[in-house]
């Protein structure tokens, strides 16, 4: 019994250490390293509450709802149903012009092959807390 | 197309509400101010902070603020493209808790290796790290000391380390955590072609006909080579992608001959084809007679686990890669067993779909790009495997030409420039010099001033090897930076953490954030990061790109470079050094090793100086002001001579004042001029006159083609634990997340890893998809949710869990076992089960 109790001290004291003490924590908040994984579940994905904000203007547009289902593969694109620069869809944001050019800045009729595949450059959204504030000041903020 | 009526609702109801923001009101002009400063942002280049693509990125910044990024338009590698990553690399910097003080652990005033970690200053962080340094050192001597680096480190910062490493305190404990990325790589080219790096470059990419996907997800991990290879197979007729892999993932979305094969039987499938070669006689004669070697090598080589693990014990050659010369006739014989009904019964790859690739590789016609990262280096036979493929493009001449390519791609920013060509390898000197040759040895010190036998001959410890030392208490004083190895390393509950937390032990963690690895330091440094700084990396097609600082880091945070040299102001050479190494050259007794190592006359022949772009914008340089010359330009011109004079030829780099002048050039740069292609006249400047083609990195000027046969993983799935698990990256995170988790955007695309499994997987275990669940396996647990319908696709038996998420730790499941040779460990298979919670 006495043994138990003071490997059950052990363990408590280690595990405190590690968590970091004061106010220093890694993302695993005050969750130990190495105690159990943090809980979590699953989240739902931020849907349909318009366009997300950009930073800057060079900021690629993020997809503002879920996209699961959707396919990009070398025998179509679902995206370009509603974002292709003549889709009908009203609303849906269309690709840029820098969309068309070739790596070397030459026009063409249809999206460039290098800009396809979408989810490379646009994601959407987990509605989520982030775990860290980001003090990132955009300009248009000013 | 037609448009699904769900995504046309939901399409609509964005409509809808982004309407409701965005109306526009009459009589609200905006007016916009176009000549004022407001308007101006200073723009620059630099390099990306994250994969080993090496993107060019314009940075723009405002009153010492980073306010937007862009891709590069005139990067050759991305012009005008980034990923996810890149598009929000103006906020890694950015995270709230950015640390801005060294904390120490302290009880009653004082370090405690128990303690709480406690705010002190940089003098009393440095005071207590010589204290423990200069003990351990006296104590035990330089082997009980030890560094962790990376291929995230600036060129100048793995250089500056290795040196204080290497002939400062004279132990070769330093590693990188490119040992757990790229040394089977490393391994494989020095076997074959006797130098490092990829005789090919990216431009490979636009030449090639036919590119094959050796277990790299590129989609993902090297998106904007992705978007190359995309461009090429869908605008050039007849091109073709084929995709091997464990697992589907999103490469398969371009894929012409998609392969899911059972894991490790990579080896019997390149063993396969090059029996193809042999059996049809496709292979080009004239080229193997002129330019190739045949060897076979030991066998039976064990798995990098520790010496007492039963399976060590039973290898017959443990740890050893002699290689031995054999005829084309006997490496034929060797392939025999290699049939295609043998591979795809191995490998459960469908004949046709075998047959298809081996007719591809065989055709002497098309052009071929090989591709592969972490399938074939994070791998129990890395190194074999590696030549293997070298071997099929050997035979058939498809090498150092445009377009005809086997190329290795890197992970880490800087994995090739800093942990490769720098060499911070426990076994490596600069371009591509060992400690283990006295040659190379004096050439350093000659370089770096030092008496001769500075350097020690025996190889260090390697990555896998320090946790092991720490745990057993032979390494007490060690030094992480620019990485996070308690979540990276394998098997963190029966290594790294016991070792990290051996009261023996005193270990430092230099980092911009509170870390995993910070948790489970004694002392934390805060450390200025990424474009804080001046710096250079090295790409994977062997272009060097530099940057100058944009940004100050936040108040009380420096960068490797300042701390490596601080710290190296704390040391006496008569402190460390034995009577007779200093008995040789007795004017260094009383000098400090940052007198020794960095005012050395060659790191400080450069003074300070303005730095200036083209517009006449002046840049900051923290580290020269503060040591009062050029330090990075000093340390890269010192480093840049190993390359232009060593013993090894062909890793001639470009002038550091011309680095900050281009988009980056490929070495060897010979007359100012890049090389595209190695080895090959006409591309080559250093291929000797009258050669077409010289392998100049051996001797006689052949590469070797290595047979190899295939072996078994150390672990396979079991009655116990029955399926494989294999780990990785996902596109929106930067290795263990320390940044990428830190911006919003990225962090809420992929906040959690899942565990990624087969529909019919789940349904016999219960599981729906979102169901939390645990991964065990016999070494730890960790709990994910599952994921049956995400971007990968397993096989059944198989499950995929992505590192990144510092909540999980993956690496409490993960084994330990390594590439023998190379001591990479194999991140991609070890058996585990999934359970309820």
């Amino acid at each position: 019994m006495k043994k138990i109790f003071i490997l059950g001290l052990l363990f408590i004291s280690s595990t405190l250490a590690w968590a970091g003490a004061s106010d220093v924590h890694s993302l695993r908040g005050a969750v130990a390293l190495d105690a159990p994984a943090v809980a979590t579940g699953a989240k739902e994905w931020a849907v349909d509450d318009g366009k997300i904000a950009r930073n800057y203007v060079q900021q690629p547009p993020l997809v503002p709802h879920d996209i699961e289902g959707f396919s990009i593969n070398k025998d179509g694109n679902d995206c370009l149903n509603c974002h292709n620069w003549n889709s009908e869809m009203p609303g849906a944001t269309k690709v840029a012009v820098s969309h068309f050019l070739t790596r070397d800045n030459h026009a063409l009729v249809n999206i460039s092959p290098r800009r396809y595949f979408c989810t490379q450059c646009h994601v959407p959204q987990r509605d989520a807390k982030p775990l860290i504030a980001n003090m990132f000041r955009s300009l248009s903020e000013e | 197309m037609a448009i699904s009526r769900r995504t046309f609702i939901k399409s609509s109801a964005a409509v809808a509400a982004a309407a409701s923001i965005d109306v526009s009101l009459p009589g609200m002009a905006q007016a916009i101010e176009f000549d004022s400063e407001k308007n101006k942002i200073r723009w620059d280049k630099a390099a990306c902070r994250f994969c080993g693509v090496g993107c060019g990125i314009m940075i723009g910044t405002k009153d010492d603020r980073i306010v937007a990024t862009q891709a590069d338009p005139k990067a050759e590698v991305n012009k005008g493209i980034n990923c996810i990553k890149g598009y929000f690399l103006s906020k890694i910097m950015y995270g709230k808790d950015r640390l801005t003080t060294p904390m120490l652990r302290m009880k009653h005033g004082r370090f405690h290796k128990e303690g709480e970690f406690t705010p002190v200053s940089w003098d009393v962080a440095f005071d207590i790290m010589a204290e423990k340094w200069k003990k351990t050192l006296k104590d035990k001597g330089p082997e009980a000391v030890g560094m962790f680096g990376s291929g995230q480190w600036t060129i100048m910062e793995g250089y500056a380390a290795s040196k204080l490493m290497k002939a400062g305190f004279r132990s070769n404990n330093i590693d990188p955590n490119a040992r757990h990325c790229m040394a089977s790589a490393v391994g494989g080219f020095m076997r074959t072609f006797g130098s490092d790096e990829p005789m090919g470059c990216y431009d490979d990419l636009e030449h090639a006909d036919a590119f094959v996907l050796w277990g790299s997800n590129m989609a993902e991990m090297h998106p904007i080579l992705w978007t190359r290879i995309t461009d090429t197979r869908l605008s050039k007729p007849d091109s073709e992608v084929h995709v091997l892999s464990t697992y589907e993932h999103r490469c398969f979305d371009l894929g012409d001959n998609n392969m899911v094969f059972t894991p490790q039987t990579d080896m019997v499938i390149l063993n396969y084809i090059a029996n193809y070669i042999v059996q049809n006689k496709a292979y080009d004669q004239k080229f193997m007679d002129k330019h190739v070697s045949f060897k076979d090598t030991l066998t039976d080589i064990g798995y990098g686990l520790r010496p007492e693990h039963p399976l060590e014990k039973k290898a017959k050659n443990r740890g050893k890669g002699k290689m031995s010369a054999i005829t084309f006739e006997e490496y034929g014989r060797l392939l025999e067993p290699y049939t295609l009904e043998y591979a795809s019964k191995m490998s459960s790859v469908p004949e046709d779909k075998l047959l298809r690739l081996a007719k591809l590789y065989a055709d002497p016609k098309k052009k071929i790009t090989s591709l592969w990262t972490m399938g074939f280096n994070q791998h129990t036979r890395g190194v074999w495997t590696n030549s293997l493929l070298y071997n099929i493009h050997l035979m058939m001449g498809k090498i150092s030409e445009p377009g005809n390519s086997p190329f290795s791609l890197t992970g880490q920013p800087s994995a090739c420039g800093t942990a490769r060509e720098v060499g911070t390898f426990s076994h490596r000197l600069p371009a591509d010099l060992v400690v283990k040759k006295k040659k190379h040895r004096d050439f350093a010190e000659k370089v770096w001033k030092l008496p001769e036998g500075t350097i020690p001959a025996k190889p260090g410890y390697h990555a896998v090897q320090h946790n092991r030392m720490l745990k057993d208490s032979v390494i007490n004083a060690y030094w992480s930076m620019c990485n996070n190895n308690v979540q990276a390393a394998a098997n963190m509950n029966e290594e790294t953490l016991p070792g990290w937390r051996n009261p023996d032990n005193f270990i430092v963690v230099s980092d911009p954030y509170p870390t995993v690895s910070a948790m489970a330091a004694d002392l934390i440094l805060p450390t200025a990061m990424w474009v804080e700084k001046e710096g250079a990396y090295g790409n994977a097609e062997r272009r060097t790109q530099a940057w100058r600082q944009q940004v100050s880091a936040p108040e009380g945070a420096k960068s490797d470079l300042w701390q490596l040299m601080e710290f190296s102001k704390r040391f006496k050479v008569k402190e460390i050094w034995p009577a007779d190494l200093i008995a040789k050259k007795p004017e260094l007794r009383n000098k400090t090793l940052y007198d020794v190592l960095y005012k050395n006359g060659n790191v400080n022949e450069f003074p300070t100086q303005k730095v200036t772009d083209d517009d006449g914008n002046i840049y900051a340089n923290d580290e020269m002001d503060h040591f009062g010359f050029y330090v990075q330009k000093g340390l890269f011109e010192e480093y840049r001579y190993f390359g232009t004079h060593g013993p090894k030829i062909g890793h001639n780099l470009a002038a550091y004042d011309q680095l900050h002048k281009e988009r980056g050039m490929r070495w060897p740069v010979i007359n100012g001029k890049e090389t595209k292609w190695r080895y090959r006249a006409g591309y080559d400047p250093l291929v000797p006159a009258g050669k077409d083609l010289y392998f100049y990195g051996h001797k006689d000027g052949r590469a070797n083609i290595i047979f190899a046969p295939y072996e078994q993983p150390p672990e396979m799935p079991d009655k116990a634990f029955d399926m494989w698990l294999c780990t990785g990256r996902v596109i929106e995170h930067w290795h263990s997340g320390s940044m990428t988790q830190r911006v919003p955007e990225l962090y809420k695309a992929m906040p959690d890893a899942q565990i990624f499994m087969h529909p019919k997987d789940a349904k016999t275990r219960g599981f729906k998809r979102g169901d939390l669940a645990k991964v065990e396996s016999r070494r730890g647990e960790i709990t994910a949710l599952i994921e049956t319908r995400g971007r990968n696709k397993p096989p059944e038996g198989l499950i995929f869990v992505p590192w990144f998420d510092a909540r999980r730790l993956i690496n409490k499941v993960t084994l330990d076992a390594t590439d023998p040779l190379s001591k990479q460990t194999d991140y991609k298979k070890c058996a585990v089960r999934v359970v309820k919670v």
